[in-house]
């Protein structure tokens, strides 16, 4: 059980009855002490009530006397073997910074509803902050069920509602409840004979633990840096998937790939790998200057650096953010002073309406664009949420919390072009033309495309030329005279060159036969130019002839077939061989990604920024 | 039992939010009262940088403690090298004289702990409370900022989520910082146990009676137990329904003394 902790969040409209609803659970689940059961009654008694379980949370004076919740409150309880986290969100509106706070960290939400007063205006609002914080298993409670005149006919017509009005994050479950009562809480309700779905406690019991982002890429957000003898600890907390000792990674926003050397932890020694969700120290290899701020990503996966972000906040301050404006944003462990370049819109929650001019932004979703004052290290929402997660202060007072969705251009920059040192900084790699050259079945397609699947799903900027293709367009009114695969080669060059301006790794597949060929497209390369020398045996590759190409021209009806009637030349020095008759298809693909990888690292080589003081 | 991965991410946690605060607040202290809580967030401190806690551990002392606890103060300082200020609290008739008797006598820690504020100006207060101990506690947060004069605005707090902490202090005010707001009585005494932290004796059970939480003598009453292992503690806690401060006078002498006593600046 010990690992087995769901946390709940309890919101919705002032008034509808969240922490009576709570208070009620507890009491029926029999967890509350006769002594608090008495002092309910009491304290109750005194304000000439009926026992308030609202009493059990709401613990403040202001708020036993206003009948309202002020903050998040939390309650632990374990039920059946498992532990409950309880947080009670305040449903007022001007206490959506607290119901944020109460949210931000829950597994799941029971949204309570009041079903003789309907949807409220918090009850859209919660439900939409609910989905923007990613919570996306809510059950709805439909409260004050006891209160109505035909509560069957009333519970069809709200659920049909609520179904409606939360289509972003479609309710698990619509529970009639009776909180003041304790019916459908815990004991099934004598007067809901019609309803025959699961009571309160059988939902909750039904909530799983949302995992720790352990499957993410790794990212990891420096805190601080500990002198400890003669070394320096990096310390921080692993945000996002696991880091081993001995991996390599890239150091944000100086763009630097760094090797953890070890992973340290006191009292015990060294660790061997460390996850999501802890805190560890590591030491780099070589004497890094970094400090708090920098962050250490995994390789090839699209975090950045960039200056320009654009974000989507929840707005909270009462004034609006202006053009201009100066902000703070925070995000990992940055600290960094913003302008305001432009406001692009205000969405309002309440009536799904979006304008520049028209809702407020107070309480409302704000998308704006910032500056930064030096590169800010993220994640745009749509790759890692969790990376992209960010606040926005004014002064010292939070007006915003939200993500950061793309990187914005330059401004003053717009009418320059796009320096291939940016594209890197995206991108996380160098561009690179890697020719893979070999005789017509060697595996040349099939290792480029295997590759490219593999680099694409780390992030990178991937193409593959492949010869095969390029003849049934561009080079199309080419024949197999020398002079013609001399031109099909320099074609497939100018094409790879076009790629790889633009940032991408290009893998060219194309036999190019002759050695003063390929030493042209090598000389006239504005990028890294690697040959990979694929170099089955004419035997095996006869044998496999997947095209039928072989068997065509032993027939005597393809002409100056490479190998057979027309030269290879083999290369003389080539930048790496692969043997696909010798080893197998996975293997030649590892060695051929990470000949890539090494060949594409960024080259900057050291931070510019001031020595940590540690 | 002996699955403690909820332990491991409750660490971690506490290391991290260690860490943040020494990152972020200068001149740290961290209050120790000797008591299982503090001296387990003192084990965490050691854990977060590496054996050495990097600033002072600050008792408010209203010379009332049990004698064991000053024993124990004096063993554990030694052998873990601290750096420990006793701070000497004011006597109990200069206090708020409308407060009830325990209370009052309570209060003299937060005027303690002012006069430690007021000569060393430090940024960042570390504390070792828990949101399950007391209802009022619960609206905590991790980072909890005090005005200039320690009090609390508990109807003011900034929004907290996703590791984003208020660092910003104003001239003369400051944060306290509470890294184990999430943690559970329970959770506290497996992890003295899984960590062999020490611990003072009287939370153990002699002759049918032991401490459960441990205050002033004046203000603090044993319970009665059998519990004479942290094992018999853990089991008579998974089976008890007694709130946990039963045993601290001033939380029942009247129905708003606790939250009087921490919106005026009590830990």
């Amino acid at each position: 059980m010990a690992d087995d902790v769901a946390r709940i969040v309890v919101a919705g409209h002032v008034d509808h009855g969240k922490s009576t609803l709570i208070g009620r659970l507890m009491l029926d689940l029999g967890l509350l002490h006769q002594s608090k059961i008495d002092e309910v009654i009491a304290s109750s008694a005194r304000r000439g009530t009926e026992p308030e379980w609202s009493y059990v949370l709401d613990s403040l004076q202001e708020e036993r006397d206003q009948a309202i919740t002020i903050d998040t409150t939390r309650v632990w309880f374990t039920h059946r073997e498992r532990r409950y986290t309880i947080i009670d969100a305040p449903g007022h509106r001007q206490f959506l910074a607290n119901m944020l706070s109460g949210a931000s960290d829950a597994d799941a939400a029971v949204l309570v509803v009041d079903a003789a007063a309907g949807i409220g205006e918090q009850t859209l609002r919660h439900a939409y902050l609910l989905a923007f914080l990613g919570i996306t298993h809510v059950i709805v409670a439909l409260n004050k069920i006891d209160l109505l005149d035909d509560p069957r006919r009333r519970f069809a017509e709200l659920a049909a509602e609520l179904r409606a009005a939360l289509h972003r994050t479609p309710p698990a479950a619509i529970v009639p409840v009776s909180a003041s009562r304790g019916e459908n809480v815990v004991l099934r309700a004598a007067s809901t004979p019609w309803y025959d779905g699961p009571t309160i406690a059988e939902t909750i019991e039904a909530i799983r633990r949302v995992p720790a982002p352990l499957e993410r890429a790794f990212r990891f957000d420096v805190q601080d840096v500990y002198r400890r003898g003669n070394e320096r600890v990096v310390v921080g907390i692993v945000t996002g998937g696991a880091i081993a000792q001995g991996a390599e990674v890239l150091l944000l926003p100086a763009g630097v790939r760094v090797r953890a050397e070890r992973l340290v932890r006191w009292p015990e020694r060294d660790t061997p790998v460390a996850w999501a969700g802890e805190s560890v120290g590591i030491v780099l290899d070589g004497d890094r200057f970094l400090g708090r701020g920098d962050a250490l990503v995994a390789y090839g996966v699209p975090a950045r650096a960039a200056r320009g972000i654009a974000l989507e906040t929840f707005w909270l301050a009462a004034q609006a953010p202006a053009t201009g404006e100066r902000l703070r944003i925070k995000r990992g462990t940055q600290d960094v002073s913003v302008t305001v370049e432009s406001v692009a819109a205000v969405y309002d929650i309440e009536t799904a309406r979006e304008g520049v001019a028209g809702p407020t932004a107070q309480y409302n979703i704000v998308r704006l664009a910032v500056r930064a004052d030096t590169p800010l290290v993220f994640d745009r929402r749509a790759d890692n949420p969790h990376g992209a997660r960010t606040v926005l202060l004014r002064g010292d007072r939070v007006v915003a919390v939200g993500f950061t969705t793309a990187e914005v251009a330059e401004t003053q920059s717009a009418a320059l072009p796009v320096a291939q040192a940016e594209r890197e900084a995206r991108n996380g790699h160098r561009a690179a033309i890697v020719w893979l050259t070999g005789l017509s079945g060697a595996g040349k397609s099939t290792l480029a495309r295997a590759a490219e699947r593999q680099l694409f799903a780390r992030g990178a900027a991937v193409a593959v030329v492949d010869g095969d293709e390029l003849r049934a367009g561009l080079t199309a009114d080419l024949g197999f005279s020398d002079a013609d695969r001399s031109e099909n080669v320099r074609r497939a060059a100018a094409v790879a060159g076009a790629l790889a301006s633009a940032g991408a790794i290009v893998l060219v597949a194309l036999i190019a036969p002759f050695a003063a060929d390929r030493a042209a497209a090598r000389a006239s390369a504005q990028h890294p130019f690697v040959e990979v020398y694929v170099s089955a045996a004419l035997e095996a590759c006869e044998r496999r002839d997947p095209k039928g190409l072989y068997r065509r021209a032993r027939e005597g009806t393809l002409a100056a077939f490479t190998g057979l009637e027309s030269r290879y030349d083999v290369p003389a020095q080539p930048d790496l061989v692969l043997d696909t008759s010798r080893v197998p298809l996975e293997e030649a693909v590892g060695a051929l990604v990470a000949f890539v990888d090494e060949r594409t690292r960024p080259l900057r080589t050291e931070n510019t920024n001031a020595p940590t003081p540690a | 039992m002996n699955d403690t991965r909820d332990l491991d991410a409750l660490e971690h946690a506490a290391i991290g939010i260690l860490r943040e605060a020494y990152a972020t607040l200068r001149p740290l202290a961290m209050l120790w009262s000797m008591g299982k809580d503090s001296t387990a967030l003192l084990w965490l401190a050691r854990k977060a940088f590496f054996g050495e806690v990097p600033f002072p551990l600050v008792q408010l002392d209203t010379e009332l403690e049990l004698d064991e606890v000053y024993a124990f103060r004096e063993s554990l300082a030694r052998a873990w090298d601290l750096d420990l200020r006793v701070e000497l609290c004011p006597p109990e008739h200069e206090m708020d004289p409308t407060l009830p008797p325990a209370t009052r006598a309570a209060a003299r820690k937060t005027e303690g702990l002012k006069r430690y504020l007021a000569r060393e100006s430090p940024q960042g207060i570390i504390v070792g409370i828990r949101r399950d101990e007391q209802a009022t506690r619960a609206k905590e947060r991790i980072f909890s900022p005090r005005s200039p004069g320690g009090t609390w605005d508990v109807r003011a707090q900034p929004p907290e989520l996703w590791g984003y902490y208020a660092t910003d202090v104003a001239h003369g005010a400051h944060v306290r910082v509470h890294p184990l707001l999430h943690w559970t009585e329970i959770d506290i005494w497996r992890y003295t146990q899984r960590e062999n932290i020490p611990y003072v004796d009287l939370y153990l059970a002699r002759d049918g009676m032991r401490y459960r939480s441990l205050g002033e003598k004046n203000i603090t009453v044993p319970i009665r137990s059998d519990a004479a292992s942290i094992d018999a503690i853990i089991a008579e806690l998974h089976a008890t329904r007694d709130p946990e401060r039963a045993g601290r006078v001033m939380d029942a002498e009247s129905e708003d003394s606790f939250e009087r006593l921490r919106t005026a600046g009590y830990m």
